[in-house]
């Protein structure tokens, strides 16, 4: 099987599988953002035209499914997208470097949500209230984010595919050098 | 000859152009394209939703098993006998209505309209709109029809209404709820001799989150703040005299250096949703018209 074929498989299921426990949890109460980590991590590992092309996917997809009056998924997961792909340039060397790109690209994404749920006339209270939200799901984000990125350069690696954010250890050590050093 | 470089950054403009143009579009076209993808959407996500609801159904099941077989047994005593006066209850309601049916054949009046329930339970909830819309998992399928009412029981028995179903799929529907500013349906009040809309209010008014504008009504001073807010009837859908709230505020009326003829106020609602979980659907019977008399 073609290589481009396998990785576009795996981005497909990981795009259809991923974010379902943010839509049952949600069902519950129970906010666990998915969508917008895997998007970055998407971006991270894939580029910034298969994180749009999974942006403008995964945001119809939710949207649809909640029966939204506007589909601000769609903008707000292209706001990662954007913030993503204007910071990594390159492949960083340990995980943890991606922790400010994530904050901000999901930073980024929570604030088009809060632009769209944002009252005609807010007051300071609400402002402060919106923004703590912001931060705290970005935060929290940031974390899953981490966490998936783990799990999908784990998956790629084992099916060979290229696409991940983090090199593969033997990747590196590979082209010589200072092991732990990006290329 | 433009250099590689060059080539890419064009490339690159014109992709973002173009996700930017689709995004444009799928936001212009949205209202369009909502019914019929919502539907498939809804459909495809629906035996993973079930599966879902049934395992997180079967954990807090099992929070029975911290009961004793004693407390058990006195919970099942108690729901037994509430069951049994409120079927007492039914049988006398049911003698009323077939009374009412022969005085109304006798008068040649239309029959009132029967409503048929459905017990539906509540299996996916967007997280960012709450309290707004919910989806049920009940669909076309089990006979639910666009615009039927949604009610929920209070702890004291009482049904008020929640909403109205929005969208219709095979296996489940959409619930647009009272706190949705696009949900306006007609509420008496009863007590006043009113009729006013929900969620149409002045434009730039604010609400306190727990309470739910309500407009056009008629200007008078003579409001009872705390009086029952009930479903006018005037939508079909909607069974009359259900409990929606009760009313809160009305701005006051100064008749004599104000030319406006309508008011705008606020209720509570009877119901907080945050916990509910299951409602039912009340879809209107319509009643055949008695035959003419010769």
């Amino acid at each position: 099987m073609p290589r481009g074929l396998i990785q576009f498989i795996f981005i497909a299921t990981a795009l259809l599988l991923l974010p379902l426990p943010e839509l049952f949890l949600g069902a519950v109460g129970v906010p666990l953002p998915l969508a917008a980590p895997l998007v970055f991590c998407l971006t991270a590992a894939a580029g910034y035209r298969a994180g749009a092309v999974s942006a403008i996917g995964l945001g119809v997809w939710f949207d649809l499914l909640y029966g939204r009056d506007f589909p601000v998924s769609v903008w707000a997961l292209l706001a990662v997208v954007l913030v993503a792909s204007l910071q990594h340039r390159e492949h960083p060397d340990h995980r943890l470097a991606l922790t400010l790109p994530a904050f901000l690209a999901l930073l980024a994404g929570e604030a088009v949500w809060a632009l769209g749920v944002m009252p005609p006339d807010p007051v300071f209270a609400e402002l402060l209230r919106l923004a703590g939200g912001v931060i705290g799901l970005a935060a929290f984000g940031t974390a899953a984010a981490l966490g998936l990125s783990w799990l999908l350069d784990h998956t790629a690696w084992q099916l060979g595919l290229e696409c991940s954010a983090i090199p593969h250890p033997a990747a590196r050590t590979r082209q010589g050098g200072i092991p732990g050093r990006t290329r | 000859m433009p250099s590689p470089q060059e080539a890419e950054n064009r490339k690159r403009g014109l992709f973002v152009l173009g996700v930017i143009l689709l995004a444009v579009i799928i936001s212009g076209f949205w209202t369009a394209l909502k019914p019929a993808f919502g539907r498939l959407a809804g459909d495809f996500l629906y035996p993973y939703l079930i599966s879902f609801r049934i395992g997180a159904d079967s954990l807090s099941d099992q929070t029975l098993l911290v009961f004793s077989r004693r407390e058990l047994a006195s919970r099942l005593e108690e729901q037994l006998a509430e069951n049994r006066r409120l079927a007492a209850q039914a049988a006398a309601a049911s003698e009323l209505l077939v009374e009412n049916d022969a005085l109304r054949r006798m008068l040649s009046l239309t029959p009132p309209a029967s409503w048929r329930y459905t017990n539906v339970e509540i299996i996916l909830r967007d997280p960012r709109f709450w309290n707004e819309r919910f989806t049920i998992d009940r669909g076309s399928r089990d006979g639910i029809r666009p615009g039927a009412a949604a009610l929920a029981s209070t702890l004291e028995g009482q049904l008020v209404l929640v909403g109205v179903v929005d969208r219709v799929n095979l296996h489940s529907a959409e619930v647009i709820t009272i706190f949705n500013p696009e949900l306006k349906i007609s509420a008496s009040l009863p007590l006043s001799k009113a009729i006013g809309v929900i969620n149409a209010s002045a434009i730039g008014s604010r609400m306190p989150e727990d309470r739910i504008a309500i407009g056009f009504l008629p200007v008078r001073s003579d409001y009872i703040i705390d009086e029952i807010l009930l479903s006018s009837g005037l939508e079909q859908q909607i069974p009359p005299g259900v409990k929606i709230g009760n009313l809160a505020e009305v701005e006051p009326a100064d008749s004599r250096f104000s030319s406006r003829v309508f008011l705008t106020g606020s209720f509570l609602p009877a119901l907080q949703l945050n916990s509910i979980r299951f409602l039912v659907i009340a879809d209107r019977i319509v009643a055949p018209r008695p035959a003419e008399e010769e």
